[in-house]
């Protein structure tokens, strides 16, 4: 088949191209599956934590397009802290905002996910006012250059970011919730919410804490979506986020280490995938991804930690 | 109007097709020379919103489906028209828009029932995020498939209707006409829906899956039911809306139209049909008031959503629960009421244990329910291991044993909500693996739960009718038309139910909300209402826990009442002394297995039923 040849001749492109966008899911889906794992819940508006983040990611690049270039280090650090930060602290704040005074007055289930939804548009549209419906271009500080050519494929600069950052964000969350005082409330409240109270543990502060590192990691995200694409747009996380979504889905919802794993596996499935399917079909295979495994292996690949309903 | 039997809200809602018609008939038509063509075309659009929230409302206000990709059965109900009509790049044939409704309908179903099947097995919170897909893929198809859609550029000079020589054309007042007609026609159908049996098994769905399929309730069917009068709603919209634009893109029906609808219905009330539909008019006329809202209407609804949440999570209008007009069924029912401890009163029970008032003969051959080597493993631990044993018809037989030993694991598994890993279980001498719940319950299995599962929104008589209605043979349409027949089995059904309450000594709290009642109460709602399903068989799981010494002297008697009748009945009970002076046997498990059976001078003497209860000395 014309497919197998040029898979063949594609496998290293695709490769690449599908662990880079594979590791940005990681990140974005590790704050779907940590929030569900201690509340039970989708966060509807994680799409828009990790859209404020490119946002973020953009402001710093555009003030630090004026520095002189030897100091692009810096002003990519600034950028990726930036995001980071921003996302962190608008994941607390939805939290705060949108579903802590639900579940203090016991509301149905239904009514987080739709607060979590109009708190979505609601940060959409913040941004669509205040920066305009178009596409909104990154300042090139930092062109990619190729480093490596494996095959026909290149491995640039960029991409290498996107591995390293990927790599020591999950390094630090994973010692955060294995080794941490705090980490070990997550995993309490994960595991059984009422015990965890019963022990002492504060859900209040455990819930909020979850909640910001997803942020993180999902802010972390939204600046290498930006630097790799190098564009924005209010609605960036939307087909990201059902992305992220599926992948924490397929790795195993609650389950951190099952998040990762899902969004790389995504990410390859991906982009092998498209070397045989029109590329505009291409956003159909992740959601396709994400039936077949709710209906066939509704645990994931390594199993859910959710708290049952 | 129906024979029954309804206080609230059908009129209601038959006021609102009045004042939509009204309304419509000022403004739209231009009466009395009020309103404007501008005004018009507003009110043409709200029609389309207004059509649009009534159908999702089936789906989440009734049902309980949170479905954010409902937009993408407008889009399918317009494209739809754009093929039939042959405007579309792929058109087979060109017919006018009438014979655009019917394939509409047709594909709109269809691909309701397709995503439904595919999805509506998953768990509730993922469907959400499933549709959301949905939604997404129909807009890419839409965009990609250029051959038959047309692509991002969409199809034009979409016809508009005609009837004889009258073109419907731009002007928006003949469509307006049309929308009255069509709102209020499927404010009837859908509201006919509702204040039936199968309103009261979308209630029993969304309240709690689990216990409405043990009461009878196919919960999968009714669901797709729900999805598909929706996707059919919607595409009545994409026809009108097709056909009066005459031109539609992808861009038409993105994810925000399916936001703007869930907030219509959440911001006018879930399932309250009045709220509904001020809740579309608000989403479409208030942008067109203030221009300045036409900006950030999203930003508001957005921010109205979580507001709402937090502060009147069930809508401005809730949906408020049915009441049932009970005097006539009183009046037809046999016997004075208001005589709740009278058990030997005929009841309506013995017509389907011993028809034709011949007494049933329990026959001693064939056990009615025989288990055989039934086992269920969780993980490592074996909850139920290779359990045997046959019960007599028309026995009381209790299920006794330490806490862990199987035994609410056991009824999980004879009545299906959890499958055995291996073994048999047979009703009657009809193997019952494999079954549904609810197809079990028609089989002629009813149980109640440890910790007392009933629709706590629902009322009390409602409740009961539930159950009743697992032996409902009218087809959706007759539920739709109000035949005689679909009358007379709702009126037996009410006569049926004050009957069982009657029975159950919980009459006098018929129109009470269910979950309002007092423990003892409750128990009795969920005996009456599993008595509904007209069993064979009635498993009781723990009836007796947590009552008083009175309650339980009143229990007993129920129980014996209830095996007066013919029934068969199976309990789980802690309490000893109701065991030993209600049991004709009694099965003792411990970590799984069976370590004693027989009748109860037997079984209390058993050293080894000693042992699992006291433990041994050696210990």
């Amino acid at each position: 088949m014309e497919c197998i040849s040029s898979l063949n001749a594609q496998f290293f492109l695709s490769l690449f191209y599908g662990l880079t966008l594979g590791a940005i899911y990681a990140l974005f889906a590790l704050g779907y599956s940590m929030v569900y794992g201690v509340l039970g819940l989708i966060n509807f508006a994680h799409s828009e934590v990790f859209m404020i983040g490119t946002f973020a990611a953009l402001g710093a690049t555009v003030l630090g397009a004026r520095i002189p270039e030897a100091m692009t280090g810096l002003v990519l650090t600034v950028a990726a802290l930036a995001a980071i930060v921003a996302s962190g602290a608008t994941a607390g704040v939805l939290e705060l905002a949108a579903y802590r005074p639900l579940r203090f007055r016991a509301a149905p289930r239904h009514a987080a996910m739709i607060s979590g939804l109009g708190a979505s548009i609601f940060l959409q549209e913040v941004f669509a006012l205040k920066f305009g419906r178009n596409i909104l271009a990154f300042p090139e500080i930092w062109p990619a250059t190729p480093l490596v050519t494996v095959g026909s494929a290149l491995l640039t600069n960029k991409m290498l970011l996107i591995f390293l950052a990927t790599v020591i964000m999950l390094g630090a969350v994973d010692y955060f919730v294995g080794r941490t005082r705090l980490g070990r409330g997550i995993r309490a409240v994960a595991q059984e919410p009422k015990a965890a109270i019963l022990m002492g543990v504060d859900t209040t502060a455990v819930i909020l804490v979850t909640f910001i590192i997803g942020g993180l990691c999902a802010g972390l995200g939204g600046f290498l979506y930006g630097m790799y694409y190098s564009q924005t747009v209010y609605y960036v996380g939307f087909v990201p986020g059902i992305k992220a979504f599926a992948a924490a889905v397929l790795g195993g919802i609650g389950n951190m280490r099952g998040a990762v794993l899902g969004g790389v596996v995504l990410g390859l499935i991906e982009n092998f995938g498209v070397v045989c399917i029109q590329s505009q079909f291409k956003d159909v295979i992740a959601f396709s991804i994400l039936v077949l495994v709710l209906l066939f292996r509704p645990s994931g690949i390594l199993g859910e930690r959710a708290a049952a309903k | 109007m129906s024979g029954l039997h309804r206080l609230n809200s059908t009129r209601l809602e038959n006021g609102i097709v009045l004042l939509v018609g009204v309304v419509a008939a000022v403004f739209g038509l231009r009466l009395f020379g009020l309103g404007s063509i501008y005004w018009s075309s507003v009110l043409v659009l709200a029609g389309i919103y207004v059509l649009l929230a009534i159908g999702l409302n089936v789906v989440v206000g009734y049902a309980g489906l949170l479905d954010l990709g409902y937009a993408g059965f407008w889009a399918v109900g317009a494209y739809a028209t754009a093929i039939v009509t042959g405007k579309a790049p792929f058109h087979p044939f060109a017919l006018s828009v009438w014979w655009a409704i019917p394939f509409a309908v047709g594909a709109t179903v269809l691909s309701g029932l397709v995503l439904g099947t595919a999805t509506l097995r998953v768990r509730g919170d993922y469907l959400a995020i499933v549709t959301l897909g949905f939604g997404e893929i129909v807009r890419i198809l839409a965009n990609s498939l250029d051959k038959i859609t047309g692509g991002p550029a969409g199809v034009t000079e979409i016809p508009h209707p005609r009837i004889g020589n009258f073109d419907f054309g731009l002007d928006p007042r003949p469509y307006v006409l049309m929308l009255c007609v069509i709102i209020g026609l499927s404010i009837v159908t859908i509201s006919r829906l509702w204040n039936s049996r199968i309103g009261r098994a979308w209630m029993a769905t969304k309240i709690d899956e689990l216990a409405a399929e043990t009461v009878g309730v196919p919960t999968f069917r009714m669901k797709l039911l729900a999805f598909a009068t929706g996707a059919s709603t919607a595409s009545f919209a994409g026809v009108l809306y097709a056909s009066y634009v005459g031109y539609i893109t992808p861009d038409n029906f993105v994810i925000l139209v399916a936001i703007l609808i869930l907030a219509a219905v959440v911001m006018g009330g879930m399932g309250h049909m009045n709220g509904v539909v001020l809740g579309a008019l608000a989403v479409v006329i208030l942008p067109e008031i203030s221009r300045r809202f036409e900006q950030e209407r999203l930003l508001v609804f957005g921010g109205v959503l979580v507001a709402m949440m937090i502060l009147r999570p069930e809508g401005l209008l809730p949906l408020r629960m049915r009441r049932y007009d009970l005097a006539r069924a009183v009046k037809k029912a046999a016997g004075v009421p208001g005589l709740p401890e009278d058990w030997r009163r005929p009841s309506v029970i013995a017509e389907w244990t011993n028809p034709g008032g011949v007494m049933r003969q329990p026959s001693p051959h064939p056990p009615i329910l025989e288990c055989t080597g039934v086992t269920r493993r969780f993980g490592g631990l074996v909850a139920v291991d290779g359990v045997s044993f046959a019960i007599t018809e028309g026995s009381i037989f209790a299920v006794i044993g330490p806490n862990g030993a199987g035994k609410s694991t056991l009824f999980d598994l004879i009545t299906g909500v959890r499958p055995p890993h291996s073994g048999d279980i047979r009703l009657e001498g009809r193997s019952l693996i494999g079954m549904a719940p609810h197809m079990i319950t028609a089989s002629g299995i009813a149980r109640t739960f440890q910790l007392v599962r009933l629709f706590g929104t629902s009322s009390v008589v409602e409740n009961v009718m539930s159950g009743l209605d697992v032996h409902d043979r009218c087809s959706v349409a007759e539920v739709i038309l109000r035949t005689p027949r679909y009358r007379r089995t709702e009126k037996a059904a009410l006569e049926t139910a004050w009957e069982l309450m009657e029975f159950c000594g919980i009459s006098r709290l018929a129109n009470e909300s269910a979950a309002g009642l007092s423990y003892g109460d409750q128990r009795r709602v969920e005996i009456a209402r599993a008595l509904a399903t007209r069993p064979r068989v009635l498993m009781l799981d723990e009836p007796a826990a947590g009552m008083n010494p009175s309650e339980k002297e009143g229990l007993m008697k129920l129980i014996h009442a209830i095996r007066e009748q013919g029934l068969t009945v199976v309990l789980i009970e802690h309490d000893m002394t109701v065991v030993m002076q209600i049991s004709d046997e009694i099965l003792v498990l411990d970590h799984g297995i069976v370590i004693a059976h027989g009748r109860p001078e037997e079984v209390s003497g058993n050293p080894r039923v000693i042992e699992a209860y006291l433990g041994t000395d050696q210990a």
